[in-house]
């Protein structure tokens, strides 16, 4: 089999991958300019999941919420608070109410540094060369792709018998990755107890003395 | 078991004790270890504890930047005030609790999965980390199996990758119907498998209080 059909098979089964599954998850730092309100996104971001700005998530609404609610009004502020974005067209817009009143540099850190004083935007994107399955399930993920493709390719490796047997391993493996991913790594442990512990040994309520105040009524 | 016991065992299901070998012995350790991988991933079999200086310099972590061969977070100790974090919230109820979570400064008390490689921690020391941490982490094999090497899981589901191995020996020869046969034991031994671990790592106090 040759090596660059394979590569690409699995670029390919990658990215259908995080197409049906939103799993890749990245964050960029938005340069802001004083008095503009909508700026461009990159092409491969998928989904926005949170936007904050010095610090603070913005509220997510819809480009048509923000048409019919703000209308043509500009407003523009040091306190950004609302954010809606249009993926319907072909360029990926951003558009923040009030638009932003000073300029806003870019950052290259924004899982870190830019967080507090910086506009960042995180998003889940496609696949690439750099983001990528992790190693532990990519190879025998993938391979029931590639054998998928590989054996319905026309010409003599065709065999529809593999084909259907690759089709459902792949199907398969898809529903694992999102039972991996949503249930196994994506949802919280819980294996400490919930709460604070010390509240189970918590002492009760203080109690006044029966003979000056009676036993406490229902509505007390 | 050893690789090479289950190799031979292997050997036995394919027949090729008596009928000469037609898979090499590379072949089915690299088969071996593909399944062995997918099972320790899938069960969370193997953890691993690692004491430091917290490593986050903000309120994310990248586990797998730090701990290449880890897979998730299982606990997170501050051993400065002798607790663990608390695991019970999500990145969407810290959003819930306070827009500017991610600005909260003070002793780091929860923790919680914001993807497949990174952890949320909160409140946290900003700009410079501090205390001494012990961070469980769940981890995928160390190193693939070789001759001598045993898996790092319970000795009495070894068995589970001879069918796993010899399933993907037969999918390699387009013997699907029995490739099939084999793979759907392997995870049906690996799904049982992943309720005892899981069992396991729930606290007694779960089960009495009615969580499992």
């Amino acid at each position: 089999m040759d090596q660059t059909l394979i590569d690409r098979y699995m670029l390919n089964g990658e990215r259908e991958l995080s197409l049906s599954v939103n799993w890749v998850v990245d964050r960029l730092t938005l340069g802001l300019t004083a008095n503009v309100s909508s700026y461009s996104l990159p092409d491969y971001i998928k989904d926005i999941r949170r936007v904050t700005f010095n610090g603070k998530k913005l509220i997510p609404m819809t480009e048509n919420f923000r048409k019919g609610y703000f209308q043509g009004i500009k407003q523009f502020s040091n306190d950004i608070v609302f954010y809606a974005t249009d993926f319907v067209s072909n360029n990926k817009d951003i558009t923040f109410t009030p638009g932003p009143n000073a300029n806003y540099a870019s950052g290259t850190d924004p899982w870190g540094l830019d967080i507090r004083d910086k506009c960042v935007i995180e998003y889940y994107r496609t696949t690439d060369t750099t983001f990528t399955l992790p190693s532990y399930v990519r190879t025998n993920f993938l391979r029931a792709y590639v054998g998928m493709k590989y054996f319905n390719k026309e010409g003599n490796t065709q065999n529809m018998k593999a084909v259907k047997y690759y089709t459902q391993l792949w199907e398969y493996y898809k529903k694992k990755w999102l039972e991996l991913h949503n249930k196994i790594l994506m949802t919280p442990r819980s294996y400490t107890i919930m709460g604070n512990p010390s509240n189970l040994y918590r002492p009760h309520l203080p109690v006044l003395p029966i003979d000056q105040f009676g036993y406490r009524g229902s509505d007390d | 078991m050893t690789l090479a016991q289950i190799l031979t065992d292997v050997r036995i299901e394919l027949d090729e004790v008596t009928h000469g070998q037609s898979y090499s012995t590379q072949e089915l350790t690299q088969y071996c270890n593909d399944q062995y991988i997918e099972w320790c991933v899938y069960t969370k079999c193997i953890t691993t504890t690692y004491t430091n200086n917290a490593w986050w310099t903000g309120c994310y972590f990248d586990f797998v930047n730090q701990f290449p061969n880890s897979i998730g977070v299982y606990t997170i100790l501050n051993q400065q005030t002798n607790r663990y974090l608390f695991d019970f919230i999500t990145r969407v109820d810290m959003d819930k609790m306070r827009i500017d979570w991610e600005t909260w400064t003070g002793t780091p008390t929860y923790w919680f999965p914001v993807s497949h490689t990174k952890i949320g921690v909160a409140p946290n020391y900003y700009p410079s980390p501090a205390g001494l941490y012990d961070i469980c982490v769940f981890e995928q094999p160390s190193a693939p199996l070789t001759s001598g090497d045993s898996p790092a899981f319970n000795s009495d589901m070894h068995f589970a990758l001879v069918d796993g191995t010899v399933g993907r020996a037969l999918e390699s020869v387009e013997e699907f119907t029995k490739a099939s046969t084999r793979l759907s034991n392997f995870e049906i031994l690996k799904e049982n498998f992943r309720k005892r671990v899981a069992a396991s790592h729930s606290s007694e106090m779960r089960r009495i209080m009615g969580g499992h």
